[in-house]
């Protein structure tokens, strides 16, 4: 994919290009943009605890967290400033800060301020506690059944040494991904293309959620899906695939 | 009209195409506006089935199913007995696309003898996607998997429930990359578990056959839950880079104090049964493993001689933070074993006493501080927190505080 394409072009849809157009876009126009404005104060560290569990800020965040914010630019040329430590979040913008081409503004295309403004948000609240590693092994990648089947299990529940919540993300999140529809997919998309695997992860369970349970009629209605399916083509279908609809 | 022709306009792609493109949205269909990884990513967290009947949603979704990164096998409600799925999955293993699965889950109630090659050969056809996290629960114990060994280069989080497991399944040496292993209600009545990437383990009302000592090598060990499984408490090794520990030997745990049944109370000074005396080799079964921990819960229900008879050993807990104790280590009439843990543990910072109460919630919560600022010379020089939880404030509770007195902890109600 040609890195210098027009940036009201085709939407990069994998991390690579999008990563090489921000590179050279941002190369591009570090040359000759003014210092960004500095609009947010860096933000506080998190308190220390006693508890070894929580991830402590690795120097180099530190380091990162004195630096000036980064500056995106949205679709609609409004730019939007995100802290250091809140970007690592963002796989791409982190390769970016690696490689130092994070000084001057990057380019968001295809993202409107709005839904910027969302991303954003969401990676300062959770940027100071942002642990890649630790991110990675506690993503559960299915969400439990609304009624679960367990057996008795009749032991001592472990006292919560580590809480696994302990600065009450997950309140957070649920409120924050009360969108209406249109609002929550261009979250996930923006997601999708800054590479922020928490909410990426975060907006399709809930889109899956919404689904769950639902008959396919139902689901349409939902997500307004227009059904361009024949009355012929979608009884074939079902005959075809009548393995699946045996209820 | 034929079935070609009911095709939909996009051909579903392999993932890691490039140029995968997503069409025009349409209005406010919004969700057809995701590319078609995201859709594959979304309908992996859907049962299965659901996930395949949304190719009636609109032709774009017709083979957006075959491409799920990830499978979960159960009922469209919750698990549902084996035989209810089997036609289902059948027909889905063979219709799918052979994609890398990044995780599978198969969560089903009960089990016919029938049923059973199948569920193997599920469990085969994940490990063959390459997988990444399987989880594999039955509910209706157990389901004895063959005697071979799991081979994956991929594997990362096992998390099984309800299995019956053998030797060569618990031979973990050929799942390097295996960092999580989760088991609870499974037959593991093995000699040894092994593995040496192992960071997680988590063994949950488990069962080993009378008189098996299951022997658990684990040496990168960060985190180990033992709670409550029958049989004798298994033996570790050292596990240097270990963080956290739960231990909770509970009411079938085999290692028994023979004294105890007659009232006589085997403590650190009065050895006066077999079971209790220490093996004389130096080497202890439990403690002296996790003596690097930075927290530590270790429970026992009264007459099990494991605790007392490894604090023999006097093992120094050199990092261990915060402790959390239950009623066991109270029961001594001079309060032994408590004081010998806490005399140990130099840097302790936080020590929660949980006296006949199981928890989570507790009637009664009291928080001690130090009254003044001498302390008893050999209690830790930071511990700055005594919590002691419990539902009735008896004869029994009034003991255990009467003896943290002594240590000039003074305590107030929250």
């Amino acid at each position: 994919m040609d890195s210098t394409a027009d940036p009201k072009g085709k939407r990069p849809l994998y991390q690579e290009d999008g990563l090489a157009y921000a590179r050279a876009a941002a190369a591009a126009a570090s040359a000759t943009a003014a210092a960004a404005p500095d609009e947010e104060e860096a933000k506080p560290k998190p308190k220390p605890s006693s508890s070894s569990e929580e991830a402590k800020p690795e120097p180099e965040a530190e380091d990162q967290a004195e630096m000036p914010p980064l500056v995106l630019v949205a679709e609609d040329g409004v730019e939007v400033s995100i802290s250091r430590r809140a970007a690592r979040m963002s796989h791409m913008l982190r390769l970016l800060m690696e490689d130092s081409c994070a000084d001057g503004p990057i380019p968001a295309p295809n993202v409107h301020s709005d839904i910027l403004d969302l991303v954003v948000q969401y990676c300062e609240k959770h940027g100071p506690y942002y642990d890649p590693e630790a991110s990675e092994r506690a993503r559960n990648p299915f969400p439990p059944f609304p009624v679960e089947l367990t057996p008795t299990v009749s032991s001592i529940k472990p006292v919560t040494y580590v809480d696994p919540d302990p600065h009450g993300l997950k309140d957070w999140d649920k409120d924050f991904i009360s969108l209406d529809n249109s609002t929550l997919f261009e979250v996930i998309l923006a997601a999708n293309y800054l590479n922020i695997e928490d909410l990426l992860d975060l907006g399709t369970t809930t889109v899956a959620d919404m689904m769950r349970g639902k008959k396919p009629e139902e689901i349409r209605e939902i997500f307004e899906i227009e059904n361009d399916y024949t009355p012929e083509q979608e009884a074939e279908l079902r005959k075809e695939n009548a393995w699946a609809f045996e209820d | 009209m034929s079935a070609d022709d009911a095709g939909n306009l996009f051909d579903g792609m392999t993932p890691g195409k490039k140029h995968e493109s997503a069409p025009p949205a349409r209005g406010a269909d919004l969700i057809s506006s995701l590319p078609d990884h995201l859709l594959h990513h979304v309908l992996s967290f859907l049962p299965a089935q659901a996930a395949v009947q949304t190719c009636l949603l609109a032709r774009r979704w017709r083979h957006l199913w075959r491409y799920t990164t990830g499978l979960r096998i159960t009922g469209l409600d919750g698990p549902v007995p084996a035989e209810e799925v089997r036609v289902f999955v059948d027909h889905l293993l063979i219709l799918r696309e052979r994609t890398d699965l990044d995780t599978v889950e198969i969560k089903l109630g009960s089990l016919s003898e029938e049923d059973q090659p199948y569920l193997k050969l599920w469990a085969r056809f994940a490990v063959m996607c390459k997988v990444r996290v399987l989880t594999f629960h039955i509910y209706d114990p157990y389901l004895y998997l063959d005697e071979i060994p799991l081979v994956s280069r991929h594997l990362r989080t096992l998390d099984l429930q309800g299995l019956g497991l053998g030797e060569a399944f618990l031979d973990f040496a050929s799942c390097p990359a295996l960092e999580h292993l989760k088991m609870a209600v499974c037959d593991i009545s093995v000699d040894m578990i092994s593995s040496r990437t192992l960071k997680h383990l988590s063994i949950t009302n488990c069962h080993a056959d009378s008189g098996q000592q299951v022997h658990l090598s684990t040496p990168g060990l960060v985190s180990l839950k033992l709670d409550g499984s029958s049989g004798m408490t298994p033996t570790l090794e050292n596990m240097a880079s270990l963080e956290t520990a739960f231990v909770y030997l509970g009411h079938r745990c085999e290692d028994n104090c023979l004294s105890y049944d007659s009232g006589v109370f085997c403590g650190t000074n009065n050895i006066s049964c077999e079971n209790c005396v220490p093996n004389g080799d130096g080497r202890t079964v439990l403690l002296g493993c996790i003596s690097s921990a930075k927290h530590l819960e270790l429970m026992s229900e009264s007459g099990k001689f494991i605790f007392i008879r490894d604090l023999e050993y006097c093992p120094t807990f050199s990092k261990l933070k915060t402790l959390v104790l239950n009623e066991y280590w109270c029961e001594a009439p001079d309060m032994g074993p408590l004081a010998c843990i806490l005399k140990n543990s130099p840097v302790l910072e936080k020590l929660t006493l949980q006296l006949f109460s199981k928890g989570p919630n507790h009637m009664v919560e009291m928080k001690g501080i130090y009254s003044s600022v001498e302390r008893l010379p050999e209690t830790s020089e930071h511990l700055n927190i005594v919590e002691v939880k419990c539902d009735v404030v008896d004869g029994r509770i009034l003991k255990v505080l009467k003896f943290l007195c002594a240590y000039n902890i003074r305590f107030s109600f929250e």
